[in-house]
């Protein structure tokens, strides 16, 4: 189940949410209306973890999100506005990529099953960009699923779905509710939407309120709260959904809502019905509420032991083989890194018409300013990848710690500036003249990447969520990393007049320090960056 | 309306503790004035531009103390997210850039008959110079970010890799070879730049009265930063 209790969220002096206070409990869906603004995505994104609550507390079957955040996200799963999936993958690197940051058993089968059942299993190897909205859609929704979380969070799934999408989706939901699953979904065009099991739920000035249900009616002053419990699932699980309704079937007349093929429960608010099914809602709803907290727990225990947490190897492993295959894929970063760090060479070079003593002086020079012009594109670059997929929400969502994230960017980062380098020294080395190149001045090279990396990572996020981003990225990076690129200067140009390497101690203990003091300072701080 | 309640009276009135601080602080920095320029001897060789030397050093000091106090305001500011960290935060680099770009000036006209030079790509000029430009840096990226909570955090954590540049600079003359001057430390004349006694004690005076004019301009600078925030978020609540 997924509880919230007083939960605020305010952007600027605005308050979204006010002391919000929500249970959904296993088995269940509840539904979210609300009109534009009200602030239905906010709270979803709260729930998520995206986004964090200025005072509440929200727990997944009895984890306290502040506490153990890792352990609620694999809980979670969360079908967001944005799709989280990278458009120059295919369907299927996009599921093994999500797959092994959640740490999914048996990936290859379960992602075979998911294909099969979305009808999905022919354009696995395609593109998501070449496949229609509603297969985007469809392949959104599987990766919400993937990892069997035991809460959904649907943030206006239907949106732009035809009609065989949203029977896809209307079966998933389903299956999800009938297999206990948690889910609690938003809307604001609630009409024709059919759902196994629901409660609804008013979203206005920033708390929620029980919509009313014909069926709902007081008793000698007691609320009660309508639940409908599934009808074991018929294996299609479509039936009913394309047929005319049932008897059982009811529509809500103040959402416009279908709820098809159920049976009809009443129950006392917030008892679940049947033992299985059942919510409550809203702070009216909150103080019936008697689930055991240790059941919650055993729960979430046997869930976190059906997916162990990710560990840092694997997240930094998936992280660099999604930007390499992306990379494969697309093949324009690493040339146009290259073009644009060749033409600033020929810049110095040709356009200057320097004197091979003056090419040989600047040499370590020239080739440290094409190295920084060049990896600020390079990490810009990297940068709209992941705000095409969502702005890195797939990744936050991720049962991972934040800096196994940024570790990850920086390896991808770092990879394609080396291989860079690897071409442009030698290119360097011809326009410039200079005969052969001390080991030193490499290993003056990779410290100063390796820091230049680091630094631009972080800055690439950074400056993603700023109005000016072309402009702030290399603004707020250059003044960090001189201090990497004076010393990489100085002491390359000594090396290569033919001083030795103990002349350039001072320098590279300087880089060696710098590099460290600033991966430490950025690790602890990346949090801070990615978070809302 | 609470807004505007605060707007006018919890923040419009300057506090008399500030007022007296600031009348002292100007009395002080006259004295200061009087002291450098008349009761304090002449430097033997550089003669009069010497005396650029207590500015100089006492802005370079404001400015490091206003990063620091940036820096610090960070990290307070990403513990408790409290506003109030990040005015001070934003008040310090706007102090401490305006100190910066004194230290900066007034070297540079010491530069000039010593040096001969206005300026040269000696170490310390160039670490200081890259710190003056990480801090007009922090200036720019607040004005790029338009949610106040998303500006104090980014903020936050820019002052904090920014500082980075601070020690970088005062290290930078006592790892690599210099022409600037060494005060303390490693490297430094046993008398301080061969200061005699009166002289010391003028410089201590400079960086007393420079500490406290950095403290009533923070302070003023803050309450600016806060006044322009409730204004902000008064009119956002207008719209």
């Amino acid at each position: 189940m997924i509880r919230a209790e007083q939960l605020s969220k305010s952007y600027g002096r605005r308050l979204v949410l006010k002391n919000l206070d929500l249970q959904a409990y296993p088995g269940t869906c509840t539904v979210l209306l609300g009109a534009n603004g009200a602030g239905k995505t906010t709270l979803l994104r709260t729930l998520s973890g995206l986004s964090k609550p200025d005072t509440g507390s929200i727990t997944v079957n009895g984890l306290d999100q502040a506490v153990q955040p890792d352990l609620v996200r694999q809980q979670l799963g969360f079908f967001s506005h944005e799709t989280l999936l990278y458009s120059d993958l295919t369907v299927l690197q996009n599921l093994l990529f999500y797959s092994r940051l959640y740490q999914v058993p048996d990936p290859d089968t379960r992602i075979e099953t998911l294909l099969e059942q979305a009808g999905m299993t022919k354009r696995r190897d395609e593109p998501v960009r070449s496949l229609s909205h509603g297969f985007q859609q469809r392949l959104a929704l599987l990766r919400t699923i993937l990892h069997d979380p035991a809460v959904l969070l649907l943030d206006e799934p239907t949106r732009g779905l035809d009609r065989s999408a949203l029977a896809f989706l209307e079966q998933t939901l389903l299956d999800s509710a009938n297999s206990g699953k948690t889910i609690l979904l938003t809307t604001h065009q609630p009409g024709g939407l059919q759902l196994p099991t629901h409660k609804i739920l008013q979203l206005q000035d920033g708390t929620l309120h029980p919509e009313s249900l014909p069926s709902s009616r007081s008793v000698n002053g007691e609320e009660k709260n309508i639940a409908y419990r599934s009808r074991p699932s018929s294996g299609s699980g479509l039936a009913g959904t394309e047929g005319k309704d049932t008897p059982s079937d009811y529509k809500d007349r103040a959402s416009g809502i279908v709820v098809s093929g159920l049976e009809k429960e009443e129950i006392l608010s917030g008892q679940p019905a049947g033992g299985s099914t059942g919510t409550t809602g809203s702070k009216a709803s909150a103080g019936t509420d008697t689930e055991e907290p240790a059941a919650e727990q055993n729960t979430a225990a046997a869930s976190a032991s059906d997916h162990p947490p990710s560990n840092i190897w694997n997240t930094i492993a998936a992280i660099f083989r999604k930007d390499l295959a992306v990379e494969l894929r697309r093949r324009q970063l690493l040339a146009s890194l290259l073009i644009f760090s060749v033409l600033i060479l020929f810049i110095f070079h040709f356009s200057l018409e320097l004197l091979v003593k003056l090419r040989q002086e600047l040499f370590s020079g020239i080739l440290w300013t094409a190295v920084l012009f060049s990896g600020a594109i390079g990490f810009e670059y990297t940068m709209s990848v992941e705000d095409r997929a969502g702005g890195m929400d797939g990744l936050r969502l991720a049962p991972v710690r934040r800096p196994w994230i940024y570790l990850g960017k920086l390896l991808g980062n770092l990879f394609f500036l080396l291989l860079m380098e690897l071409v442009l020294i030698p290119v360097s080395v011809v326009l410039s003249g200079v005969d052969i190149v001390h080991p030193g001045f490499l290993l003056l090279l990779l410290l100063g990447t390796i820091g230049y990396a680091a630094a631009g990572t972080l800055f690439s996020v950074m400056s993603a969520r700023t109005r000016t981003r072309e402009l702030m990225l290399p603004l707020l990076l250059f003044p960090i990393v001189l201090p990497l690129v004076i010393p990489g200067v100085q002491a390359g140009s000594i090396l290569l007049a033919g001083g030795t390497l103990g002349a350039v101690q001072n320098w590279i203990n300087l880089l060696i320090g710098y590099d460290i003091l600033l991966l430490a300072t950025i690790l602890l701080l990346f949090d801070f960056v990615v978070e809302e | 309306m609470q807004t505007r309640q605060k707007l006018t009276s919890k923040t419009h009135k300057t506090p008399s503790a500030l007022c007296i601080l600031t009348v002292l602080t100007a009395a002080a920095m006259i004295v200061l004035a009087a002291r450098v320029f008349w009761f304090t001897p002449r430097e033997a060789v550089m003669g009069d531009v010497q005396k650029v030397f207590y500015f100089h050093l006492s802005s370079a000091w404001v400015g490091a103390l206003a990063f620091l106090s940036a820096a610090i305001s960070g990290i307070g500011y990403l513990r408790s997210r409290r506003m109030r960290w990040d005015d001070i935060g934003s008040g310090s680099v706007e102090v401490g850039t305006l100190f910066s770009f004194i230290t900066v000036l007034s070297g540079m006209s010491w530069a000039r008959p010593i040096w001969n030079t206005w300026w040269t790509w000696d170490p310390r000029l160039t670490t200081t110079a890259i710190m003056l430009l990480a801090y007009v840096v922090y200036l720019l990226l607040r004005r790029s970010v338009e949610d106040p909570e998303s500006r104090a955090r980014f903020s936050a954590v820019y002052a904090i890799l920014a500082f980075l540049s601070v020690p970088v600079t005062f290290l930078s003359i006592r790892m690599l070879r210099t022409i600037h001057p060494v005060l303390f430390g490693a490297g430094s004349t046993s008398s301080g730049m061969g200061l005699s006694q009166p002289m010391l004690l003028t410089l201590l005076m400079s960086l007393a009265v420079f500490s406290l004019l950095f403290a009533v301009l923070l302070w003023h600078q803050v309450r600016l930063q806060r006044m322009t925030r409730l204004l902000e978020e008064h009119r956002s609540l207008e719209d």
